[in-house]
């Protein structure tokens, strides 16, 4: 099953990818570009989902379409897998001390709990040791 | 239920998202069956054909790189935590003291 490099996503890793940028990093758009080509996988916690969504409420993105649309749009490539968020995510997010950022407490929660490294150009995260990162 | 081993041949895709959906599990036929299951109750609905999100979306124009997003989410969190908490609580309707001749009994 884990023959497949795969990874989690964090906020702002989706929406360079979505956007095109290349403000992201060049690991992290590699594993991007192997799954638009189905050769990967990478998994969108609903932390991110929620935090996509409050920065269009924000007007900080645009996504041009409802954000129900634009998951959806994500998710029909069979290599975005959305993560649910769990009881033992949000325990062990309560447990990772290093950050005060509600959303990154999740997310790494995600990761650690997949057991797969995050893409993510977070120095905070990078620095802390919780997860493997990827950029 | 005695399990029973089978060969299948699936669409590529499709093996795709089972290998996803059954990351950390151990074993696609978990998936599968979950799948079969869910499919026996109707919950599973029609595919669509695979569509990308690369390029699909605009960024603010003084923040292309998102250096202010977490600030801002924060923010938002600050002041919906800033706010009073107001808790209204309705009395409950309740007169001590009239308690009835058979809760006072005992043994």
């Amino acid at each position: 099953m884990a023959d497949l490099p795969a990874a989690v996503a964090d906020t702002h890793a989706l929406i360079f990818h979505a956007l095109a940028s290349r403000a992201l990093g060049r690991r992290a758009a590699a594993l991007f570009d192997a799954c638009e080509r189905r050769q990967a996988l990478i998994y969108i916690p609903m932390a991110v989902m929620w935090e996509t969504t409050l920065l269009a409420r924000a007007s900080r993105i645009n996504l041009r379409r409802p954000v129900r649309d634009f998951f959806g749009d994500l998710f029909s490539n069979p290599a975005y897998h959305p993560i649910d968020l769990s009881p033992d995510q949000l325990y062990l997010a309560d447990e990772l001390r290093f950050t005060r950022d509600p959303f990154d407490a999740l997310i790494v929660a995600a990761a650690r709990t997949l057991e797969l490294p995050l893409l993510t150009r977070d120095s905070t995260i990078a620095g802390s040791g919780a997860v493997p990162v990827v950029w | 239920m005695p399990k029973k081993a089978v060969s299948l041949t699936l669409d590529e895709d499709n093996l795709l998202w089972l290998r996803g959906r059954g990351y950390g599990r151990g074993n696609l036929s978990a998936v599968v069956d979950d799948l079969i299951a869910q499919a026996r109750t109707g919950k599973l609905g029609a595919i669509a054909p695979a569509r990308t999100v690369v390029g699909t979306i605009d960024v603010a124009d003084d923040d292309p790189e998102l250096e202010q997003a977490d600030k801002i989410v924060q923010e938002m969190f600050a002041s919906s935590l800033a706010r009073p908490l107001r808790v209204r609580e309705t009395p409950p309707a309740y007169t001590p003291g009239a308690r009835s001749r058979r809760s006072r009994r005992r043994g």
